[in-house]
């Protein structure tokens, strides 16, 4: 489909159509408000659950934007839960990476916490004075699960439950099959660029015809619809959502149908599908490719018939970013199940690295100051609203 | 390792040795490592077996996976992996992209699909 001009953005007039400065990209100082008042009181995406399956799984984030380092641990209960990373004797980190333990010992002295983050054992413990092991449990941090999704929250008292704050997504994301999916491909990069400037690259499907020019060149671009014109804008308080239109009469390349005929959708293939999955889709146009799904600030799911991947982007300064990507398809049941969902691993991968190829020089570009302004067009409107959200939620209470 | 595959397979025995990983990370260097001449002749080798190999993989359940079927999902896996290189590209690795060095690789092995219980 090919939309209309400008028909988008006007009818959000809190939003502007101006120039947007880029200071937020570019100011450390910015940046430290963002941590204060925009991290450290968000709920963030640390982990899925399939990463920490099983009761004593667990997965170690260092989160500079949060100063804290964080264990999420899978209990000898089934419960999910969130400490930090620091041991209540004198401070040392108790674990790191990740694994299945039946608890965390500390390397210092041998202080040993349960997996219910409870000082299980203190060496020596006679020497101490008035020590009250019950009050000597790990650090914990608010934690709860949205459809298979693990958030933290840094707040004593968050302003709302994790189910509040996602309540825009209940009738799409919401819906949408996650117990159906396995974790199949991961990839991350350690990338010279502002968090907010690398959401924005995945946030708008303009540059799909020359970035992606070359990967994926009749998947999505198509005559009728050169610039891949979204067909919308769901925007809420803080999320945000569009659609990546796919071109429909694609056709296939050869191992792609290889991929298809055992099952697999491909990436490009979305709107090839007669019925479409639950919660993907809203606007159910003929060429639906994917949905994109911002979940505020930091964190997407992009979904789409058989599969759907998230980001991360934890910032580590004001023009550095910590980046992750999991992808998840259906649940494989024989080995063809795996060669087939290669091919959507691979060309993900691949084209996701063509989009980082312009985060590093659009930053220098910026930091250049070179430009003290940038501009958003009706069809990059996700990326105006960022910046408007960004501002209104540091500003909130 | 053995690098035996099933009788059917005899044509693409001799790509075993050298083309047959369980990781994403091993074949995407393996592929990065390789020529457009020797990916080249892997994909066309491999393609015209590409149908037969996925009726045969699928005759199994993952948790059952002989060893000789291991080895023939590794070399489809492979398919996959430099599919992108000949179909999409023609050249080894994605132009004008991310520095594969440091986009990091962390995707579960293949084994792990075959052994989780
Ligand atoms: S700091 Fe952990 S046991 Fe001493
Ligand atoms: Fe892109």
């Amino acid at each position: 489909m090919n939309a209309p001009q400008q028909a988008y953005t006007l009818k959000h007039p809190e939003l502007g159509t101006g120039p947007i400065s880029t200071e937020p990209n570019i100011s450390p100082e910015y940046f430290e408000r963002e941590r204060e008042q925009l991290f450290k009181k968000c709920w963030l995406n640390v982990a899925h659950l399939q990463e920490v399956p099983k009761p004593g799984d667990y997965v170690v984030w260092d989160l500079a934007v949060l100063n804290a380092s964080v264990i999420i641990v899978h209990g000898q209960d089934g419960q999910i839960r969130a400490f930090h990373n620091a041991c209540t004797h004198r401070g040392n980190k108790v674990a790191e990476g990740r694994g299945n333990s039946k608890g965390f010992a500390c390397g210092f002295h041998g202080w040993t916490f349960n997996t219910e983050g409870n000082l299980a054992f203190v060496p020596d413990e006679g020497q101490f004075f008035d020590l009250d092991k019950q009050c000597l449990g790990l650090k914990a941090i608010n934690c709860d699960v949205w459809h298979g999704a693990i958030f933290i929250n840094m707040m004593d008292q968050p302003r709302e439950t994790l189910a509040e704050w996602m309540s825009d997504y209940d009738d799409t994301l919401g819906q949408f099959p996650f117990q159906e999916m396995e974790l199949m491909g991961c990839w991350s990069a350690d990338v010279g660029v502002s968090w907010k400037v690398f959401v924005d690259a995945f946030q708008e499907s303009y540059h799909v015809g020359f970035v992606h020019a070359r990967s994926v060149p009749d998947g999505f671009v198509t005559q009728d619809n050169p610039y891949c014109h979204v067909p919308g804008f769901r925007l809420f308080d803080y999320h945000r959502a569009t659609t990546c239109p796919a071109n429909p009469k694609h056709s296939l390349w050869p191992s792609e149908a290889v991929a298809m005929k055992q099952g697999a959708m491909s990436l490009t293939a979305g709107g090839l599908t007669e019925e479409g999955y639950p919660g993907t889709n809203p606007q159910k146009i003929e060429d639906f490719g994917f949905d994109i799904n911002v979940i505020f600030p930091n964190f997407f799911q992009d979904v789409s018939n058989g599969w759907f991947f998230s980001y991360n982007f934890w910032p580590t300064a004001h023009n550095r970013t910590l980046w992750q990507v999991k992808l998840f398809t259906l649940k494989p049941k024989t080995p063809a199940d795996l060669v087939s969902a290669e091919l959507t691993k691979v060309v993900l991968r691949d084209a996701i690295r063509e989009d980082l190829n312009t985060m590093e020089s659009t930053q220098q570009g910026l930091d250049s100051r070179a430009v003290d302004t940038v501009l958003f067009s009706d069809q990059e409107l996700a990326c105006r609203h960022q910046y408007a959200v960004v501002e209104n939620f540091m500003n909130r209470d | 390792m053995e690098y035996t595959l099933p009788d059917q397979f005899n044509e693409i025995q001799p790509l075993a040795e050298e083309w047959a990983f369980a990781d994403e990370a091993a074949r995407n260097h393996k592929r990065r490592a390789s020529s457009m001449a020797e990916i080249q002749g892997f994909y066309d080798a491999m393609r015209p077996q590409m149908d037969s190999a996925m009726t045969y993989l699928n005759g199994f359940k993952l948790a059952d996976t002989p060893e000789e079927a291991k080895t023939v999902l590794y070399l489809a896996l492979m398919f996959m992996e430099v599919s992108t290189a000949v179909e999409m590209y023609q050249e080894v690795d994605v132009p004008e992209s991310f520095p594969a060095e440091r986009y990091n690789i962390l995707s579960p092995s293949a084994d792990h699909f075959m052994t989780a219980g």
